[in-house]
């Protein structure tokens, strides 16, 4: 617990300063879908680096990850991996969206869908699944709120009013300002972040056993299995781990609010500086997120929630002014994930829904898609606050098993519009209804997987759905096909000349 | 072909080190003392599979001719505009 002038204090640093940036933001906002949602497509790599791991560090890293360390051991750094996967996703086929984007404006996966298969039907049905799998994703940044809030406060400030207050001046900031003002909130995230978890890690450390060494020791005299595959509860398994890393670097590389910085990169440079750098950041969230957890072990062996380790060793451990930096960062880390989220699940449905119906009446304007937008973003945090509030318990469970194998379901449907000519519009539908309903199916019945998460098995079964149904289906019109496939043609040409060089 | 079995083959062997990068169940040595072993090898994979995408993207660059014709053919207000005579381009 800390004293409220410090939370207090924290509090109101961080919403006079996200507010500030959304206002700023919003004098240099036109009122074009391409910057209030992209942001005019400006990406550089360091705004890149700091906002895609601002939007994948949420509440769950700071709460979920470390939780997931005290009570699982030493296998929760295997996320890094999955990191290190998407880097190649992000270079290969995050430079080919990047570049059509560049050609025909798309602003989100879902509209990317559409056209590829010549089919808006096709990336409204990718948008419900996004929607349905993100929704309660935003639900666990706004409880992660809460959380901290009422875990340091001593329990003064109810769970429930955190939650609020977050996704109010989340809503406001993301409405005045768009992409911009989440980007630059990111940044600011991005560094605090980066401070106090070193900082933190390296303070908590020598509080609670003075060195890393020792702190092993007495790790390993509590549970040694905290420090060995599959951890102390079996959870770790090769199956597992394997599962874990595939579904998050294929789920990440089309959740939309990730896919949308693929699409805003100034550069191809600026994308390959994400694509390297990322995994590398994340290597030091995750290795500082472990030792603060070991700590954790030692100094508090029977936390009910493990969960709250973080906030509880930060309140006793850390100095006054890294501690309001600290509440700051967990509070800026769920509002940094939140605001990418709401910002584009608004810009989907403004774009996939309500423009179609709009064009059909001829009254299509840009500015007003601006505006639905921006209308929606309530609505948005009204959902997810009911999830955060009235909804299961555990973050790491709720993104687990809902987000991102929900998301992976729409991987087929990219990659195959990407790099498969043949690929249709009935392959890419049935692959992710087919695709769901599966993984549904796993999740809710005990069916024997051998350690396998439910979403490899429902994902081989969407890519299989995918392509036989395709093969079976008539081909979309060639130029539909050809207006994604033409821009990289020249990539062919390339090789026989390296050889003809190389020969002569 | 070889060079593509290649490269699927170190792929699957760098997936499998990130998978497992220690024995299971077996004891694990912690390194200097202060840093378990499975965590030394992934920090390990994962530097060598980002100095493998380095070289990929900087060297290697399969998609520099395409960058390039994309960057000749943008505008000053940042719209590309795809070559028309292109095969199968629709308006």
């Amino acid at each position: 617990m800390i004293s409220n002038t410090i939370l207090w204090a924290a509090v109101i640093l961080f919403t006079v300063a996200v507010v500030l940036v959304g206002l700023i933001a919003m004098r240099k906002t036109r009122n074009t879908m391409d910057d209030y949602v992209l942001g005019g497509r400006v990406l550089g790599p360091v705004a890149g680096f700091f906002t895609v791991t601002a939007t994948l560090f949420s509440a769950f890293s700071y709460f979920g990850i470390t939780g997931w360390f005290y009570s699982d051991g030493v296998g929760a750094w295997h996320q890094v991996s999955g990191t290190v996967i998407l880097g190649f996703f992000i270079y290969f086929a995050g430079t080919r969206i990047w570049a059509l984007g560049r050609y025909y404006r798309f602003i989100n996966v879902t509209d990317y869908i559409g056209d590829r298969y010549g089919s808006p039907a096709t990336g409204g049905l990718a948008g419900l699944v996004m929607i349905a799998a993100l929704v309660p994703y935003i639900g666990a940044q706004f409880r992660g709120a809460g959380i901290t809030l009422t875990e340091m406060s001593g329990g003064s400030v109810p769970f429930w009013i955190g939650a609020v207050f977050l996704a109010a001046v989340v809503v406001a900031y993301v409405m005045a300002g768009g992409f911009r003002s989440v980007v630059w909130t990111d940044v600011i995230q991005g560094v605090v972040m980066y401070v106090v978890l070193i900082a933190g890690a390296f303070i908590i450390v020598r509080a609670v056993s003075g060195d890393a060494s020792t702190l092993m020791t007495q790790v390993q005299e509590q549970d040694p299995a905290l420090l060995s595959n599959p951890g102390p509860n079996g959870l770790f398994a090769f199956p597992y781990i394997l599962s874990i890393v595939l579904i998050f670097s294929m789920a990440d590389f089309v959740i939309p609010q990730l896919h949308q910085r693929w699409l805003a990169a100034r550069s191809a440079m600026s994308l390959k500086k994400i694509a390297i750098s990322l995994a590398v950041g994340t290597m030091v969230v995750y290795t500082c997120n472990f030792f603060i957890a070991m700590a954790g072990r030692v100094h508090l062996p029977n936390l009910e929630n493990p969960e709250t380790v973080y906030p509880a060793l930060i309140a006793e451990f850390l100095p006054p002014v890294l501690l309001i930096l600290a509440v700051i960062g967990i509070l800026a880390a769920t509002a940094s994930t939140a605001n990418s989220t709401i910002l584009t699940i608004g810009s989907m449905v403004a774009n996939d829904y309500w423009r179609p119906i709009q064009r059909r009446r001829g009254k299509m304007q840009e500015t007003n898609l601006t505006t639905v937008t921006r209308v929606l973003l309530p609505f948005i945090v009204v959902a997810s606050l009911v999830i955060a509030i009235w909804g299961p318990p555990q973050i790491v469970g709720l993104i687990v098993d809902i987000t991102w194998p929900a998301a992976l379901m729409v991987f087929p449907a990219v990659m195959g519009g990407l790099y498969w000519r043949r690929a249709t519009a009935a392959g890419a539908a049935s692959s992710m209804i087919v695709g769901i309903l599966t993984l549904l199916l796993l999740t809710a019945l005990p069916i024997p997987l051998a350690g396998w998460a439910p979403g490899i098995p429902a994902v081989i079964v969407a890519i299989v759905t995918f392509v036989a149904v395709s093969l079976l289906t008539r081909p979309a019109p060639a130029a539909t096909v050809e207006r994604h496939f033409a821009p990289f043609d020249s990539i062919r040409v390339v090789r026989p000349r390296r050889q003809t060089g190389s020969t002569a | 072909m070889a060079r593509r079995i290649l490269v699927a083959v170190i792929a699957a062997v760098l997936l499998f080190l990130h998978a497992m990068p220690w024995i299971p169940g077996q004891h694990e040595p912690i390194l200097f003392g202060a840093l378990p072993i499975t965590i030394a090898l992934w920090a390990v994979w994962t530097l060598a599979v980002m100095a493998t995408l380095w070289w990929i993207a900087y060297i290697y660059d399969p998609y520099a001719p395409i960058v390039r014709e994309l960057d000749d053919n943008t505008d000053e207000d940042g719209v590309a505009h795809f070559n028309t005579s292109q095969p199968g381009e629709t308006p």
